[in-house]
């Protein structure tokens, strides 16, 4: 009796001082392993007589159970501090540069025409596309620009060498804007409708910063009965709040676009002016002016569709009404993503294209 | 345009301020490009829209508009033209008109002029907007131009060479081929048959609408003079003029189409002028030869379709207060108005004219934005427009940075194809530098010239571009314009550091690439007997030994290989180069041939490896063709995940490790059977080529 208290207490102090696993390890071998003291004992019960051994019997064993438990509870406080100790030692600096991913970047004309489609897509308008050469037709002609108008300065083109043996016979030209695809959807589908096309426009132009060969438009048609003037100012204040509220709408991170540094509160002003496009009547310019500027920036053209662009597209212009629109992608990304010169969206260095 | 704010002034009263004038201007009808203070004067420079220079290219004219505009008062103040009785202009000239592209010819004749410096007041009008003072009469053709907007020129009539004693002949015809011209400012042209000219018995004396000629000029010594106002045809004045490349005062207004009415006030005008600061007398009844039109055109108007179409609701009486203030007179029928519009506002033809001036005029800022009535049908998602993204999105997922270019290529992109790709190119007629002057056959030579930069400022730049090729179809002549295009994706990896890498670099990424979108079984052909439209011209750039076509079952997608080492020498490429280019609009269809889904099979896959030895120039596809020729549909996936040369491989061989997946969807494989498919593919491979050995 005596031992087995004596051995308790001797166990007991043993594992409360066992400073890691291993020390703990060498305290179960010595009271409970194969020749441990306490293993001795329950072995020894055998050669006791039956009173004795069920007197010592179930205090050895309960003993058996506090020990292992409390060498259970022991060692997971080790681990526990030992995993401590480790993980602090691996500490990393979160201010450290992360590793490098082998992930490319998208364009940041895409992250444009990307927020630009998926807007006008929440406004009820399909993107549709169309051939970058065009006929002189579709490109002027049936947009209400014969060949002897003045306004046809407006857009310097270039023209295609074309041989006899060419089989279109039209004059071929790269177009000048995405305006002919209005002509091409409306022959082959029939009002309501609402489109947007972006792609590629090119003018002959002595290119500067602002100024290059070849760019991005996104053209806007709605068509229906009773379509205003009023209609479109409310697509298009709609549009430009979302486009440069938005902080870059996708996976694109915006920086320092004109949204930057702002409340959410002051509102885009936009205004529209007169103006003169042969397609559209009444024209218009569309302007805006972000909050806290005083200058105003001229950023698309627009207008009531002209019942001649109707009629060229073989619909009955009494029956229909619509407006159109087409803007500079180019100029509204470099205005959102501040690039200062246009010629760099055709760039080929990594370190403009690693930025967006 | 340069107009001048003291000059308006005399026209409009109690105008404002020169800095409310631009902003009426700029809300109500033309952006002006810039206000100069000159003297005690201010000088606008307004952009006058092409559809409005008939009527407002003179400062008459947009003082009236600022005029309507601004609701003042436009003073109009018409000359008082005192003719002689004792000479009259038939007397004195003849106008003859034998070429169409001349609508109204009108000539007046003044004698005993005194040629002199003009009176300060002319000179200072025309100086202030950058005009040089010449003497009274030019300077007085001028003024009248720059007040009515009608361009009028003055010949010294004793100049004028005339068969006849009695009278001069004016003929108004075309060039001949080849004519030659002395401009006033002694510049040598040379005409052809579609430019018209004014012309007496000798020559050409002016070229119509555009430059008056040396011979006929007036001088200090002239005493009779003709006066010319007239009309011409603008595509013909805007043709002459852009191929001479003489654009003038006169070329700029009469290419954007006068009104033949103005031209017969205009002079009356320059007479009296003239008169009041040159003497002389005036020939009694101006010569008037063409064709006449009337001064008023007559357009339905409804007000309810303008409130519609503008959506403001406008009332009658301040869209008749409008129109009144332009100068259109109203006569109210039952329904709609008969609007009654003078003949100078060439650009006003349909009620839609009409309606833009209500709307302009009241003001857009006025307008408030209103949504569309109507149901909004939630737009569709183009399929092609929804993958093409997707591939954007895999193509930088991989690794690639997208680049857009030009479409515009020269000769030395071009260089790079081989001659039978160079056979369709389209060429421009204009290009704007003979380094764009072809449309791009190929996304390659681009990006690879965009490479070629980037290594310049990078180890491992790689690049994509989705973007169209252009060229003339070669199996069926073009129907319509898109039959010229192709859409393309081509990829770029460019590599400085590890030289052999380039082309393994790039067929990791393009395999990634292809998984990612769901095309797993895309195989890579370089026996190469079936050159198409995206491969042909560009398997001549390659390293005839490391290229290779991109298939799917037989549709050819693309190619892909490493740079030709002759190419990579001579575009001094820093570092090793691969290029794949695809067609994207197979690309698209292959993957929404793919878009189904495929169920996951609920058993477990059993793995297994193995490995041989095969002689080094082996082509790993061969081994590969028959291990999953006979693993069958329980054999899903085969993997080499090593190739290795050296230490423990014989000499001339190499050793192939593979990675095996089977897995069926019916049931859990056991052991036996894996192994009976296992047993029939080292078969196989043992029997297929004496030189290879299966390592056991």
């Amino acid at each position: 009796m005596q031992d087995l208290k004596k051995l308790e207490k001797e166990a007991e102090k043993a594992i409360i001082e066992a400073a890691d696993e291993a020390v703990l390890r060498d305290v179960e071998i010595k009271f409970l392993g194969r020749k441990g003291t306490l293993t001795s004992v329950l072995r020894g019960l055998k050669d006791l007589s039956e009173k004795k051994r069920r007197e010592l019997g179930p205090k050895a064993n309960t003993l058996r159970v506090k020990l292992e438990t409390s060498i259970g509870e022991k060692r997971y406080d080790l681990r526990k501090k030992e995993l401590n100790a480790r993980l602090k030692k691996e500490w990393i600096d979160i201010s450290r540069p992360g590793i490098k991913t082998a992930q490319g970047h998208l364009h940041p004309l895409t992250a444009s025409l990307r927020e630009i489609t998926s807007i006008f897509h929440s406004l009820g308008f399909d993107a549709v596309v169309g051939p970058e050469i065009e006929t002189e037709w579709y490109n002027f002609d049936a947009l209400n620009i014969p060949s002897d108008h003045p306004a046809r300065d407006l857009w310097d083109t270039f023209w295609l060498r074309q041989d006899k043996k060419s089989a279109i016979k039209e004059k071929l030209l790269l177009r000048t804007h995405t305006s002919p695809v209005q002509i091409r959807f409306m022959g082959k589908n029939q009002p309501p409708l609402r489109i947007i096309v972006p792609g590629k426009v090119f003018r002959n132009d002595a290119s500067d910063a602002t100024h290059d060969i070849e760019f991005y438009q996104v053209e806007g048609l709605m068509v229906d009965k009773e379509i205003s003037v009023a209609n479109f100012k409310e697509i298009i204040q709609v549009f430009f709040e979302k486009f440069f509220s938005s902080g870059g709408g996708s996976a694109f991170s915006v920086k320092g676009g004109p949204a930057s540094g702002r409340g959410g509160k002051e509102k885009i002003n936009i205004r529209l002016r007169p103006s003169f496009f042969p397609f559209t009547e009444p024209s218009f310019e569309i302007d805006l002016k972000f909050p806290g500027s005083k200058r105003w920036l001229e950023v698309a053209g627009a207008g009531m569709v002209h019942p001649n662009v109707f009629k060229n597209s073989g619909l009955n212009p009494k029956h229909w009404r619509g407006f159109a629109f087409g803007f500079g992608v180019d100029r509204l990304c470099m205005m959102k993503y501040k690039i200062s010169d246009i010629r760099l969206l055709h760039s080929s260095d990594p370190r403009f294209l690693k930025q967006f | 345009m340069k107009f001048s704010y003291k000059w308006l002034k005399e026209r409009i009263s109690n105008i404002p301020k020169p800095s409310s004038v631009v902003d009426l201007l700029e809300m109500h009808a033309f952006e002006v490009e810039s206000i100069q203070k000159e003297g005690d004067d201010f000088i606008f420079d307004i952009d006058i829209l092409p559809n409005r220079i008939s009527d407002c290219s003179g400062h008459r004219g947009l003082a009236k508009e600022i005029s309507a505009i601004a609701g003042l008062k436009f003073k109009d103040k018409e000359p008082r033209l005192v003719e002689s009785a004792e000479v009259t202009t038939k007397d004195a000239i003849e106008i003859k008109i034998t070429d169409k592209g001349c609508v109204l010819y009108n000539a007046r004749v003044l004698d005993n002029i005194k040629v002199g410096t003009s009176p300060k007041w002319l000179r200072m009008r025309l100086e202030a907007i950058g005009i040089n003072s010449i003497n009274n009469i030019v300077d007085a053709a001028n003024y009248v131009m720059l007040d009515t907007g009608q361009p009028l020129h003055v010949f010294d009539y004793d100049k004028l060479v005339s068969k006849r004693k009695s009278k001069k002949l004016i003929t108004v015809r075309g060039a001949k081929k080849e004519e030659h011209f002395l401009s006033l400012d002694k510049e040598q042209y040379k005409l052809s048959v579609e430019d018209i000219v004014i012309a007496d018995d000798k020559s050409a004396i002016a070229i119509a609408g555009i430059k008056g000629g040396k011979r006929p000029e007036v001088d200090q010594k002239t005493k009779i003079i003709v006066l010319e106002s007239a009309t011409f045809s603008r595509g013909r004045i805007r043709s002459t003029s852009q191929r001479l490349n003489l654009i003038t005062d006169s070329s700029r207004r009469f290419g954007a189409g006068l009104d033949p009415n103005l031209s017969k006030k205009a002079i009356d005008e320059l007479a009296v002028l003239i008169q009041k600061i040159a003497e002389g007398r005036i020939y009694s009844g101006a010569l008037s030869i063409g064709h006449k039109f009337p001064e008023i055109k007559q357009i339905i108007f409804s007000s309810d379709k303008a409130r519609s179409v503008l959506g403001a609701n406008i009332p009658d009486d301040e869209i008749k207060n409008i129109f009144t203030g332009l100068g259109f007179g109203i006569k109210p029928k039952i329904k709609n108005w008969v609007v009654e519009v003078p003949s100078v506002r060439k650009d006003i033809e349909i009620e839609e004219d009409l309606i833009e001036e209500v709307g302009r005029i009241y003001g857009y800022k006025k307008i408030k934005p209103v949504r569309a009535r109507g149901e909004v049908v939630s737009a569709k998602i183009d399929q092609d427009i929804f993958f093409r993204e997707k591939i954007r999105d895999m193509a930088r997922s991989v690794g690639f940075d997208e680049v857009r270019l030009y479409s515009f290529v020269g000769e030395k992109e071009l260089s790079l194809l081989s001659l039978d790709a160079r056979k369709n190119v389209l060429e421009l007629k204009n290009p704007s530098r003979s380094e764009y002057k072809y449309l791009r056959p190929k996304l390659t030579p681009s990006i690879l010239m965009g490479l070629s930069e980037a290594l310049k400022y990078a180890d491992n730049p790689m690049f994509f571009e989705i973007g169209r090729v252009y060229r003339k179809p070669e199996l069926k002549p073009a129907k319509d314009t898109p039959d010229l295009e192709r859409s393309h994706i081509a990829f770029a990896v460019g590599n400085r550091i590890k030289d052999e890498e380039s082309f393994l670099e790039m067929k990791g990424r393009i395999d990634a690439f292809f998984e990612s979108l769901g095309l797993n079984d895309v195989w890579y052909d370089d026996s190469f007997q079936t050159p198409d439209e995206v491969t042909g011209g560009i398997a001549y750039m390659l390293h005839p030994y490391r290229f290779a076509e991109i298939k799917r079952g037989n549709k050819i997608l693309g190619i892909v290989g490493e740079i030709h080492p002759d190419i990579r020498d001579s575009l001094k490429l820093k570092g090793s180069v691969s290029i794949c280019e695809l067609n994207l609009s197979v690309l698209l269809s292959e993957i929404e041939s793919e878009k189904e889904y495929r169920p996951i099979s609920r058993y477990p896959a059993v793995m297994r490896d193995l490995a041989l030895f095969v002689p080094a120039e082996t082509k790993i596809v061969n081994v590969q063709d028959i291990i999953e020729n006979i693993g069958g549909q329980l054999l899903v996936d085969v993997d080499l995940f090593d190739i290795y040369e050296g230490e423990e491989v014989p000499e001339g061989k190499k050793n192939l490790a593979f990675k095996f997946v089977f897995q069926s969807h019916d049931k859990t494989l056991s052991d036996e059977e894996v192994k009976k498919v296992m047993d029939k593919i080292i078969k196989a491979l043992e029997n297929s080529d004496p030189s290879w050995e299966v390592r056991k």
